[in-house]
């Protein structure tokens, strides 16, 4: 039997992607190709049902340097990348400082 | 103890599993579950609309999970499907479940609405682990074997001249499938919740009203900082989601009616409070 919230953390995390322009790594806005609430967002980013993650998220790295590109930002690179920092009482990204939050490299796509 | 007697016994009770679950019934039950459920669905994929080329198409970032029952010559059904065709499935998705909700060729429109819904199950919902599209797509399936459109129906109005007229009783079977369903659905949940050392104590709570789920209701009652009261509000939630899947099956006094009415205040406040529904 499966039911959410079988357990809890007292971090949160968010998949974070980024494109290199010009030298510079900058946010890409993922609210615009994953709808919805912030929690609908996380589970589609976790990718949960599959075994082998990486080639997935190499795929999503690719479709999203290629959609940022339809929209008009080309991006020479793409990564992905998980933040995570403590939770905090008073909002989701309080405890999102520098010194708190650690990255792990995901995965990059190269054009 | 004879065999016989023995024999009678069972014969006994297989009689009386057999009537508890296939007896006849009065159809408003069913017309009921079928309207409103139609109705909720039909809000839950009209809201879509404006997304659906990015959820479930290749205008966006999809991933279909291929289940290993599916034979290899028909994996191409799971294949992210472009834009335009995207939209045809989402409209007859959206017009069976119309024709479901107003008891029109119910047991097709809820077949094809079964069928499609297992589609965008494979196709994008797969990622989510535990969310009520399981339920959905179970509740479709049982509509389909169903006489749900014999009240409250387009087919009624058509028939005797009001939807509100009828005739046939019904097999009592599909409600009695969806009533067990529910039933297990909130036993399995709250009894695992008893050994699971997450819900032992009330920082289970707290650290989910604080999680990627929370609404800006949870961090404004978070922000007044920790309290026992937390540790009350879980064994709350663990006591009623182990009384629930009982209180439906007893009718005695307003025990049921006080068991919907729990279920009814726990899934309001887990909207209000991590805006799952």
């Amino acid at each position: 039997m499966m039911a959410p919230f079988q357990s809890y953390t007292t971090t949160n995390a968010e998949l974070v992607a980024e494109g290199l322009r010009s030298g510079r790594w900058e946010r890409i806005d993922l609210t615009q190709y994953l709808p919805h609430s912030r929690g609908e967002i996380a589970i589609r980013t976790r990718m949960s049902s599959f075994n082998d993650k990486s080639p997935v998220y190499l795929e999503m790295a690719k479709k999203l340097q290629s959609m940022e590109s339809a929209n008009g930002r080309t991006y020479s690179s793409v990564r992905l990348v998980w933040e995570k920092w403590p939770k905090s009482q008073y909002g989701f990204y309080d405890g999102h400082t520098d010194t708190d939050t650690t990255r792990s490299s995901v995965v990059q796509f190269n054009l | 103890m004879t065999p016989s007697l023995v024999l009678h016994r069972l014969t006994s009770f297989f009689v009386a599993w057999d009537h508890w679950w296939t007896r006849e019934s009065y159809p408003h039950i069913m017309g009921i579950i079928r309207a409103a459920f139609g109705a909720w669905l039909l809000m839950y994929w009209a809201i879509r609309l404006p997304y659906v080329r990015i959820l479930f198409s290749t205008d966006g970032i999809v991933f279909p999970k291929i289940p290993e029952y599916m034979p290899k010559n028909m994996e191409w059904l799971l294949q992210v499907p472009e834009p335009h065709i995207a939209l045809i499935i989402y409209s007859i998705q959206i017009v069976a479940l119309i024709t479901l909700t107003i008891g029109f060729c119910t047991r097709s429109s809820a077949f094809i609405a079964f069928c499609i819904s297992w589609y965008y199950f494979y196709l994008s919902l797969h990622l989510f682990h535990t969310s009520y599209d399981r339920l959905y797509i179970f509740v479709l399936l049982v509509l389909s074997i169903s006489n749900a459109g014999q009240y409250l129906s387009f087919e009624n109005w058509e028939k005797y001249g009001s939807p509100f007229k009828w005739e046939k009783m019904v097999s009592i079977f599909p409600q009695r499938l969806i009533a067990f369903q529910i039933t297990m659905t909130y036993f399995g949940v709250g009894f695992q919740k008893l050994w699971l050392p997450g819900w032992q104590g009330g920082e289970m709570l707290w650290y989910s009203m604080m999680g990627v789920w929370a609404t800006p209701l949870a961090f404004k009652i978070t922000s007044y900082g920790w309290s026992d009261l937390y540790h009350v509000a879980v064994n709350l939630i663990k006591i009623f989601e182990l009384f629930i899947p009982f209180s439906f099956w007893i009718t005695k006094g307003k025990v049921r009616w006080i068991g919907m009415g729990s279920g009814l205040i726990f899934h309001v406040l887990v909207d209000l409070l991590l805006y799952i529904w």
